[in-house]
């Protein structure tokens, strides 16, 4: 289910990642290729779309794979440990985040608008993600978008398995309600 | 993937393959938006070096991650309810704000259910202070979840969900 393996196997990565670690530069810039879009895109739904602060945290979280590749032990996880990685930069964008304002991408750069094909409830849904707690949005972020498990998730966020299940709960309670009130209101008009 | 065992509470929430399928959607270019010419240049400069100070950096381990990319699901995710049978009871988890709620005395032996890679266990049962076991446990080495029986203060917000407990606490019965 990871996204940045869609049209690339586990194995191929692995065997990037071996290669990278050994050294092999060329291998190196190939893995970043494949893993960008995991990480990115990783970052942006954590952070929150549409500011230079997410963008800032994924060029960060991609320095970070590229120094850090030699520490990596299990190559056959390097999905996980990229996530991992996108994770912690993440948190960090946050919490600098709440000490300042942001400073906003044009939307026009980051055209991830949802479709309207489906009568606006993609933005709906946009927006209600967009209000969830970090930690909310990571747990939800990492399991259905970087498809870990709850056991990885739970590793990568340093909580239980507990945690990450009714974090995951919440959210969906969450998101469940700001739609439905935001359903609500708009037929009240 | 197996399905939880303990009662189902989703009810009418929003699907996880919505949310998913969000997700998916809803994530923009593959590739970092450049901020400013001096910090593109920077962290160009940055990557290039690393990128090539990595073929003579000499290796050190260290585990980040355990678990294989290849245990990873290809279906559909469930979402595995945070649930624990305590004396008899289902108890289901509510996350709450770290340091909301205070652990006070263990009260013995819950069940949680086998789910996805989680092997059925035993875990150790915490009662909450000022909460009645009835209203509310917590499970160790987890203070930022609250186990409350289905029917027990549902509906309610955190801090009116913590008040509607404590006030569980004093009546002994809740609803």
């Amino acid at each position: 289910m990871s996204v940045a393996t869609a049209g690339t196997t586990a194995d191929t990565l692995q065997g990037l990642a071996v290669r990278a670690r050994s050294g092999e530069q060329k291998a190196l810039e190939d893995l970043l290729d494949e893993l960008s879009p995991l990480v990115v895109r990783t970052v942006r739904l954590i952070v929150g779309s549409g500011t230079m602060d997410a963008e800032d945290a994924a060029q960060e979280a991609l320095v970070d794979l590229a120094r850090g590749i030699r520490k990596l032990r299990q190559p056959e996880s390097v999905s996980a440990w990229a996530l991992a990685i996108a994770t912690r930069r993440s948190f960090k964008a946050v919490r600098r985040r709440r000490l300042r304002w942001s400073r906003e991408v044009p939307l026009s750069v980051i055209a991830d608008s949802p479709q309207a094909a489906d009568g606006g409830r993609s933005a709906l849904l946009k927006s209600a993600f967009a209000g969830l707690p970090p930690k909310m949005r990571a747990v939800a972020v990492l399991r259905l978008f970087g498809g870990l498990t709850e056991g990885e998730t739970a590793s990568i966020l340093g909580c239980s398995v507990g945690t990450v299940k009714s974090q995951l709960h919440e959210a969906r309670r969450r998101l469940t309600d700001e739609l439905t009130q935001a359903i609500g209101d708009e037929e009240g008009r | 993937m197996n399905e939880t065992a303990t009662p189902e509470r989703s009810g009418d929430l929003i699907s996880l393959d919505e949310i998913a399928s969000f997700l998916q959607s809803s994530s923009g270019p593959a590739h970092p938006v450049q901020s400013t010419p001096a910090g593109r240049r920077i962290r160009s400069r940055a990557l290039t070096s690393l990128v090539a100070g990595l073929v003579i950096v000499g290796t050190v381990t260290v585990v980040i991650v355990t678990h294989s990319d290849r245990t990873r699901s290809s279906g559909p995710v469930a979402e595995c309810a945070a649930a624990i049978t305590y004396a008899g009871t289902n108890y289901f988890g509510n996350a709450v704000d770290t340091g909301l709620v205070k652990a006070a005395q263990p009260l013995g032996k819950a069940s949680v259910p086998a789910c996805e890679d989680t092997p059925a266990q035993s875990v150790q049962v915490l009662s909450v202070e000022g909460i009645a076991p009835s209203a509310a446990v917590m499970i160790e080495g987890d203070n930022a979840t609250l186990y409350v029986p289905q029917s027990v203060c549902s509906g309610y917000e955190t801090p009116a969900f913590l008040d509607c407990l404590r006030q569980i606490g004093h009546s002994t019965k809740g609803g």
